[in-house]
This record gives structure tokens, sequence and C-alpha cells, in this order.
């Protein structure tokens, strides 16, 4: 389990299947140019049967908000390419009221921190639609690099959108550690004592 | 089989996937991505089973007048998560790999990608001293979209590569 201030990463537990199962599925949560598929419910309960949907190079999280101890989104990670071993982390708050809190941020930084702490990598990267700007100045401000924009890289809502391409490198991060106030946000991997 | 004047691609053969296997196991070859070696045994049951072509991905043999499968043009999704396609050429010998080779690769492949799927865009990652790949990719109307930092690791090093496409309006020749 990975906890920051306002949430915590943990496997998907069977009691999350679901409530998961909605969440993703339903397209009310995927307003304003979000790209939406649907994950199949039948998938989602065979990968869990299968490996609870962690492999070593691949894993999905469930994002749960501690005040309410609600599932509120998914944390992925996958191997950024076919041909490299560099980690790509992909992050789904889901419903409306629960976006641009700073959650997809906590989440996003509490794995990078994760990912560096354990793997012998020189960067972390992300994609994400490049009007999704609140949490492109977030990451920027928290020393992630847009290093390229992908044109029209993927269909949703009814037309092609760009992604930017955000990359954290290790030096950088190593230098956040020492900021006081980032602190919370940069938490190591904790132990069982929250757990369920 | 995608004809042009200065190559041939078309699928590879049973008989060939050798060859591609100890291209591929050859940890001299620099082409821009990690290595690992790969299994011939896998290689050829999946041959066997698609002929290297899916739905997702595909490889095809490269042929030069008076030569045969000289290297390989392939495509594939780059990134699980966007689903957005890749292209990449592979000669097994430098020498081959000329301009006007590399270009018609890149073009022959384009053509018939945006021919036969309802993509918008294809893309090239090229490591920045392929000045061969570059300029043969820009001349198509690829364009630079970036530098992705230290994303794989050969010869001691992280290395970087370059990120360029080009969208189904922009292909020329």
């Amino acid at each position: 389990m990975i906890e920051g201030p306002n949430i915590r990463l943990r496997p998907i537990e069977l009691h999350d299947l679901e409530p998961l199962a909605l969440l993703v599925n339903d397209q009310a949560n995927f307003e304003g140019g979000l790209r939406y598929s649907l994950w199949p419910r039948a998938e989602l309960i065979a990968g869990f049967q299968r490996n609870n949907l962690i492999e070593p190079e691949r894993f999905t999280l469930a994002v749960e908000e501690i005040e309410t101890r609600e599932v509120v989104g998914t944390g992925h990670v996958y191997p950024a390419h076919p041909f490299f071993k560099i980690p790509e982390i992909g992050l789904y708050i889901y419903p409306p009221d629960k976006r641009r809190q700073g959650l997809g941020f906590e989440a996003t930084v509490l794995l990078g921190s994760l990912l560096f702490q354990t793997r012998p990598v020189p960067k972390v990267q992300m994609v994400t639609n490049s009007q999704n700007t609140f949490l492109i100045e977030a990451l920027v401000r928290f020393g992630g690099e847009v290093e390229a924009t992908l044109r029209q890289v993927a269909f949703h809502a009814g037309r092609y959108h760009d992604y930017v391409v955000i990359s954290f490198f290790r030096e950088g991060w190593e230098v956040l550690k020492d900021r006081e106030e980032l602190r919370p946000f940069l938490a190591i991997p904790r132990g069982s004592s929250g757990r369920r | 089989v995608l004809r042009g004047r200065e190559l041939t691609l078309r699928q590879l053969r049973e008989g060939e996937v050798e060859e591609y296997v100890r291209f591929l196991n050859d940890p001299r070859r620099s082409v821009g991505q990690d290595f690992w070696f790969v299994s011939a045994n896998q290689f050829q049951a999946e041959h066997a089973r698609t002929s290297f072509l899916t739905a997702e991905s595909g490889v095809l043999a490269i042929d030069i007048p008076g030569q045969k499968h000289v290297g390989v043009a392939s495509w594939f999704v780059a990134n699980s998560s966007l689903g957005n396609l890749e292209l990449r050429v592979d000669f097994y010998h430098a020498e081959l790999d000329t301009l006007a080779r590399r270009r018609e690769a890149y073009r022959l492949l384009g053509a018939y990608l945006f021919q036969t799927r309802p993509i918008a865009r294809l893309q090239l990652l090229l490591r920045p001293e392929d000045e061969t790949g570059l300029a043969a990719a820009t001349s198509l109307g690829f364009c630079p979209e970036g530098l992705l930092k230290r994303l794989y690791f050969y010869d001691g090093a992280w290395r970087d590569l370059q990120v360029l496409s080009v969208l189904r309006d922009e292909l020329h020749d």
C-alpha cells in the first residue's frame, strides 16, 4: 500500500470489483473529452482471479480516498513502449466531483515515488490529454518535463486529441525529496498497518 | 506485396525467420531499443500461426533488386494505453541502408497503413544520430514532436530517441 495525505493506492480487492465495474463503465464519468472505452466486467473479474491485475512489469491499483474509504480511481503502471523497460503511469479519477482536487496529481506522484524507489530506471513517464492543463501544470511545477506532444494520437468524444508525454527524471526526484513541504506526496511504500 | 522503385516489401517466408531472429539476437546492433534475446522457437511458432501479420502489427521482408530479405519493415502498437501505431525499418547490413531505400520503405508502409486502417497518424522513434532516418522521414512529411530522453539502455548508457509523426494528409512522395 502507498499512502499520501488524501489517498491510498492498494491492490484491488474482491469487494472492489462490482463498484469498480460500475465506475469505469459509466459514460457519465467521462465528460469533457475524457477517453471512454468499456472495460468488460468479465475481463476485470477474470484478470482479478488470474493475478489480481498484478504482474512484474504491469499492475493496476485501486485509488482509495482515505476520508471516505471510497474507491475513486485506478492507477496503472505498464511499459511505456514494447521495446523499452521505462515505466509509464496511467491514472484515472472517475467521479467528476472528485476531479480537479489534486487527487490525480497525488496518485501520480505517489506512483512515481514508488517506481523510483523500487526500479533502476532513470525516468518515469506519463501521457495525458493536452487539454488536461490542470494536471499538466501541477506536474510541471513538481519537476515534470513535457518531452513531446503527440498529435492526434487518440480518438474519443468524436474527434482526435493531442497527448503530451511528461517525464520525471531520477535526479529531479531526489532533489524534491529534500523539500519539507513535498514530503507527504513522496511517501514511501508503507507496511500493512492500514490494510483492511 | 508493396512494390517501389528501390525495394519491395512482402511477407516473410518460413525459412527467413531464422535470419530475422539472428539479427534481433545480435547485441552489437544499435537499432534504438533495449536489448534482450528472443526465442527462435517462439518466433517460428508465431510465424506459423500468423505469418507475422495480425490486426495490430506486422513484419514484412525487404527485397532490393538482386537481393532478397535484406531487412524488415514492421509496424506495431507503440503505447498500449493510446493504441497508436509505430513504424520501423531495419536493414541487416548498414551499407544497404541508404536514404532512398529508407525513404521508400517508410512511404510504402505509411501509404499501406493509411489506406487500410482508419488511423490519423503514424509515428517513428529514431536515434538523434540516425541522419538517414531523420532525412528520409522529414522528406516524406513526418514532423518532429519531441525528444524522449533516456528511453533505452545501450552500450552502457541511457539513450534518447526523437519522436516524429505524420498525419494522414501530410504523407507525400
